[in-house]
């Protein structure tokens, strides 16, 4: 009886395994999830590295001082599989960074979305990033 | 009839139509990466153990396609399914972390189809170790720092490749994931000593009918089997069985022993579809060239994880 409880209680997901192997690395550890943050810069450089990638940008403050951020990205053999390419990415291009703030109070941090001026979003959420899209 | 019993209601569960997998967490885009869900798996229920049961039964009578020296030809670029990152033990639907914010696991059913509780069975000392314990309390993941999955979890992870090249001395298992391949040496090899110790074992393997059997000694127990931090030591010995069920998918199953740890050895089952896409090629994650996370994780307490767990008990 207790089998058949056990088994009931699982709720039967076909995860894609696309998703488990890109789970690299505990987002808890290293970003804080009570501090979502929203970022407008310019895009500054890409790095196309693995194990994830990175975007820096050019965001102004309160102030007026510039600052630069960095987020981190998708991982670029998935977004390679997906079609994507650097030169998708090109520098000075406006974007809109939602994501999370590290820890440490760098300006870092785990991106969500990007989405760019003429509309394009790019979902680079980097793994487990808390409430991604399904 | 317990046994029917609970193969209907695993059906029905594997059947029930749940929330698409958060398979966009991470780098996946949800409208053009994620394939839809298959209500099956070769003609077998899309759960663990139903697919297990089933898909045994199936290649008993399938003759997979033959290499030119006449070994069944498992050659080609392979995608696991029936798998998850999270727990060998599965993910139930209100285990606390499937709704945490930071890291939402998936509910999911357990990769374990023996024993019967599907549960991992720890020795009481390593039971406080692994299952979210010591290990994924207090130390970084050794996959997050570019080490390797090992065994079994490397199977699990996406996009691989296994090639027999034509001698039948070896067979080759290489995956995209931080630059891992493995090695199988066929046939008989003299044994090596047991101060050998390496992150995905030494791997000797022999043909059973249809099905390659592979035997994995050496073990450094560097790595987990999961997210959740399960583990084993240099004392493991882990046999992994493929066998093809139909031309596009093969029952994988690994069963883990170690003395050490278990009280018994247990076992893994899941499925290894063929990736049919055309031009499709292995890409390596060159991990190390651009991890950058590291710093801030160590700065939040976390420690590496070289088996210090078991090591130092």
């Amino acid at each position: 009886m207790r089998a058949i409880l056990a088994v009931t209680i699982f709720c039967v997901g076909l995860t894609l395994s696309a998703a488990t192997a890109l789970a690299h690395h505990s987002f808890a550890a290293e970003f804080d999830a009570n501090q979502p943050i929203t970022l407008t810069g310019t895009l500054t450089k890409m790095e196309w590295v693995n194990p994830h990638g990175w975007i820096y940008i050019d965001v102004k403050d309160q102030s007026g001082k510039v600052v630069n951020w960095a987020i981190e990205a998708g991982a670029p053999n998935a977004l390679l599989r997906r079609g994507l390419r650097k030169t998708d990415f090109p520098i000075g291009s406006e974007v809109v960074v939602k994501g999370f703030r590290a820890k440490n109070g760098t300006p870092t941090a785990n991106g969500q979305t990007v989405t760019f001026k003429d509309g394009r979003n790019f979902f680079l959420g980097a793994s487990e990033t808390p409430g991604a899209p399904q | 009839m317990h046994q029917i019993v609970l193969t209907v209601v695993t059906l029905l569960a594997a059947l029930a139509v749940g929330p698409r997998p958060a398979a966009a967490q991470g780098d996946v885009n949800p409208t053009t990466d994620v394939p839809p869900r298959p209500a099956n798996i070769a003609g077998c229920p899309a759960e663990n153990l139903a697919f297990h049961t089933c898909a045994l039964q199936k290649a008993r009578t399938f003759t997979p396609p033959r290499t030119p020296s006449g070994r069944p030809n498992l050659q080609g670029y392979w995608r696991s399914r029936l798998t998850q990152a999270w727990s060998v033990e599965g993910v139930p639907v209100n285990d606390p972390l499937a709704t945490d914010v930071f890291q939402a696991w998936e509910p999911s059913a357990p990769e374990i189809v023996e024993p019967a509780d599907r549960k991992i069975p720890y020795q009481a000392w390593a039971a406080a170790i692994g299952r979210r314990g010591v290990n994924f309390k207090q130390y970084i993941d050794p996959r997050t720092t570019c080490s390797s999955g090992g065994v079994p979890r490397l199977a699990l992870q996406d996009a691989s490749q296994i090639l027999q090249p034509p001698t039948d001395d070896h067979v080759l298992w290489l995956h995209d994931d931080h630059h891992q391949f493995r090695v199988i040496a066929m046939g008989q090899r003299p044994a090596v000593g047991s101060d050998v110790q390496t992150w995905n074992g030494l791997s000797r393997g022999r043909w059973e009918g249809n099905t390659l059997v592979i035997e994995s000694t050496n073990f450094n127990g560097y790595t987990w089997i999961d997210d959740a931090g399960d583990f084993y030591t240099n004392t493991a010995r882990i046999t992994e069985r493929l066998t093809m069920v139909d031309p596009n998918t093969i029952h994988y199953e690994a069963t883990l022993e170690d003395p050490t740890v278990y009280t018994r050895p247990w076992k893994v089952a899941w499925a290894l579809i063929r990736e049919t896409e055309p031009g499709f090629e292995l890409i390596e994650e060159s991990c190390r060239e651009g991890e950058r996370s590291l710093g801030r994780i160590r700065e939040q307490g976390a420690r590496f994880y070289f088996g210090a767990p078991w090591r130092f008990r």
